[in-house]
């Protein structure tokens, strides 16, 4: 479908908006999806030579079900993040503004390769990308 | 893959293209070109963004060439761009203005060079991030071998200063859920023809205010299609000098080239109508 949206956006935008998933949480695949979405992403993260490092001593177990957590709610799951806030969690290190760029890349490249759409990858990013701010110079 | 069908489709994909998408630096081909005046942004508009991916901390340099042929007249450019800590860019660009064989009596020179030096800085906002869109100031100093044709044609000078100021933002998950860049470009200006016929006029020497926008969607982190339109100011008497317009698409399979190819639509140059065809640019970074 989303060839066919984007060849024929002049024509078609109205068709094309309807076909949306109205809840991204859905479109990411529901529990199933997101799970799916979390082991990529941390897959990617430890592998990636540039912030590989900073995941080095990460409790993946623990890591990876805060992860979904908080995927599911900012996709509109309804589930409830019980880790620390953003600036807790990257208090002290000081995490440049190129390190997160280098994290998004990371994301980007991880869905990517689990089979996730650009478009789905494009609503995740937007809904991560208000946490920066949070997350960088911490 | 779900992008495989949009590839088959674009002509200039033919060429093999890798499948990972930039593995470093800034998000999302947001390097954009170097534009024909040498300044990070689209092929004929510059934008508030930064050439290359530089970041904070790091630098970066692109290389861009370019032609433009149209009916008459051929533009070739050259533009270096360096930037610092995606705060602060330098510019050098040069520009060949070729008129065609025929049009001119045997004997005159047919091309018409202008230098470029360019600063760009940054001074609000980020092109994706926090509330305000990315601003930034510029400034270019042209200069254009023209002595001879510019004063002929009317022009004042054949060296000046102009400057700019962009906004540029990247949409994520616009229409579409796709990504999309919007720039607006102000400029003041008394270039004729970008300065090439050189600047000013005889009963005129005051600023024109112009403005210039560029769009792009990004079908995905590599190819994106958008338009360009830059206003031009009247230009010198009886030559008719139009806007200029472009469509375009580029391909950026990774953080160190990208290609853009351009049906590029310049109106009327010196009394010449329907100049219009093609523009390709290519750009590299290291």
């Amino acid at each position: 479908m989303r060839p066919i949206c984007a060849m024929t956006m002049s024509l078609l935008l109205a068709a094309c908006a309807t076909t949306r998933e109205p809840r991204l949480y859905d479109a990411l695949g529901g529990d199933a999806g997101v799970a799916k979405l979390v082991d990529a992403l941390v897959a990617e993260y430890h592998a990636d030579a540039r912030i590989g490092v900073l995941f080095e001593n990460t409790d993946d177990p623990y890591f990876k079900a805060r992860l979904r957590e908080q995927i599911c709610r900012i996709s509109d799951g309804g589930c409830d993040y019980t880790g620390l806030d953003m600036v807790e969690a990257h208090s002290g290190m000081d995490l440049s503004e190129a390190q997160f760029n280098d994290f998004v890349d990371a994301s980007r490249r991880a869905m990517t390769r689990a089979g996730f759409a650009i478009g789905v990858q494009n609503r995740l990013l937007a809904r991560l990308a208000p946490m920066r701010g949070e997350v960088i110079h911490q | 893959m779900p992008r495989q069908p949009i590839r088959s489709t674009l002509l200039l994909l033919a060429l093999s293209a890798p499948l990972h998408a930039a593995d470093e630096g800034r998000l999302q081909a947001t390097g954009g070109l170097v534009t024909i005046e040498g300044a990070g942004g689209g092929g004929l508009v510059p934008w508030a963004a930064m050439a290359g991916l530089s970041t904070r901390p790091g630098h970066d340099a692109v290389l861009g060439v370019s032609t433009t042929r149209v009916g008459d007249f051929q533009l070739d450019s050259i533009g270096l761009s360096a930037s610092w800590n995606d705060r602060f860019e330098l510019s050098l660009g040069r520009q060949q203005f070729t008129v065609d064989r025929g049009l001119l009596p045997a004997g005159i020179d047919r091309r018409i060079g202008q230098t470029v030096f360019g600063a760009k800085l940054r001074v609000a906002g980020d092109l994706i991030y926090g509330d305000l869109p990315q601003m930034a100031v510029g400034l270019q100093y042209k200069h254009s071998d023209s002595d001879l044709l510019a004063s002929a044609l009317g022009a004042r000078r054949n060296d000046d200063a102009e400057a700019y100021f962009s906004v540029t933002r990247l949409f994520l998950a616009g229409p579409f859920d796709r990504n999309w860049l919007l720039n607006g470009t102000l400029r003041a200006t008394r270039a004729n023809e970008i300065g090439l016929l050189g600047f000013g006029r005889a009963d005129d020497n005051g600023y024109d205010l112009v403005g210039e926008v560029s769009a792009a969607m990004f079908f995905n982190p590599e190819v994106a299609l958008g338009a360009e339109y830059r206003q031009k100011p009247d230009g010198l008497p009886g030559l008719g000098e139009s806007d200029w317009r472009d469509v375009f698409v580029a391909w950026v399979p990774n953080r160190r080239f990208s290609l853009a190819v351009a049906w590029v639509d310049l109106g009327t140059i010196a009394a010449r109508p329907n100049q219009d065809g093609v523009f390709v640019s290519m750009t590299g970074n290291w």
